[in-house]
């Protein structure tokens, strides 16, 4: 009787890992959706190119070298536009799609002027659809 | 497609002339004059005496993606600016204050089913040199 409880169990336990493995991937296709969306604006004029490299969408715990790559790609372009804070921290348990441009003066970008420079969150607004389509088909494939 | 041009006056209006958005503009500086455009916003750069009294809003159009073939998700951000030297708080009242204005969003020829307001910590707009808080509106229409 136990070993059977234990299988049923183990089934599930594999059938939510399954799941999660699958919109986690949906979401990695998501977030480089919104990222090449964000890099294709022409909301700003960039000077050292250091916002438009360093430009990245990724997946908080899953594929963060991304983030590295924007870091190092930033200090290429522009050193003393490195932002001093990291990314907040993710809670476990929850898949966080995250589009960033680690710059001390992003945030500048999409507040001054009401935003006249914005592109961040446009980018995510006009994307979320997709990204969500991007999981829901990922998760079509479990079986 | 929807009338994303008649929803810009809408959301406008909304705050700017409707008796629903009366709350908000009573605690602007200027009330109906305190309520602007982004576009008209950004004349003001390099001569912010000008503008009307603070706080004030302005209103900035986002993307309109579709979903699922039918819903529209037509998003806009307010931006609330008050002076660097006074106290946040003015600018904390006005989210629950918008979010009441738009309760019962109605407009002819756009089905408006859902509207959700989400907002920001204050912000220094350095370029104006006013703290800012943006707040967020996000339609679901058809």
């Amino acid at each position: 009787m136990a070993d059977g409880f234990d299988a049923i169990m183990q089934a599930i336990d594999t059938w939510i890992a399954a799941h999660e493995r699958h919109a986690t991937a949906g979401l990695v296709i998501g977030m480089l959706q919104v990222e090449a969306t964000a890099k294709a604006t022409d909301a700003y004029h960039d000077v050292t190119g250091a916002t438009r490299a360093g430009t990245v969408g990724y997946v908080a715990g899953v594929n963060e070298e991304r983030f590295t790559e924007a870091l190092q790609a930033v200090v290429e372009h522009n050193p003393l536009g490195l932002a001093s804070e990291t990314t907040p921290p993710i809670p476990d348990g929850v898949l966080v799609g995250i589009v960033i441009v680690p710059t001390s003066y992003q945030i500048g970008l999409e507040i001054d002027l009401a935003g006249k420079r914005a592109f961040l969150n446009d980018s995510l607004q006009q994307e979320a659809p997709a990204v969500f389509q991007a999981v829901v088909a990922a998760l079509t494939r479990v079986v | 497609m929807i009338d994303l041009a008649a929803l810009d006056t809408a959301v406008f209006d909304r705050l700017a002339s409707d008796a629903a958005g009366a709350d908000v503009r009573a605690v602007l500086g200027s009330l109906d004059r305190s309520v602007i455009t982004a576009e008209e916003l950004r004349q003001y750069e390099g001569q912010v005496t000008r503008l009307p009294a603070v706080p004030l809003l302005a209103l900035r159009r986002g993307p309109a993606p579709i979903s699922d073939r039918v819903l529209w998700l037509p998003s806009y951000n307010w931006y609330a600016y008050d002076d660097e030297t006074v106290t946040v708080a003015r600018l904390r009242a006005l989210p629950a204050l918008i979010a009441a204005a738009y309760v019962s969003f109605e407009i002819e020829a756009i089905g408006v089913i859902s509207v959700e307001v989400s907002t920001l910590t204050p912000i220094p707009d350095r370029v104006l040199g006013l703290v800012a808080q943006p707040i967020a509106l996000l339609f679901g229409a058809f």
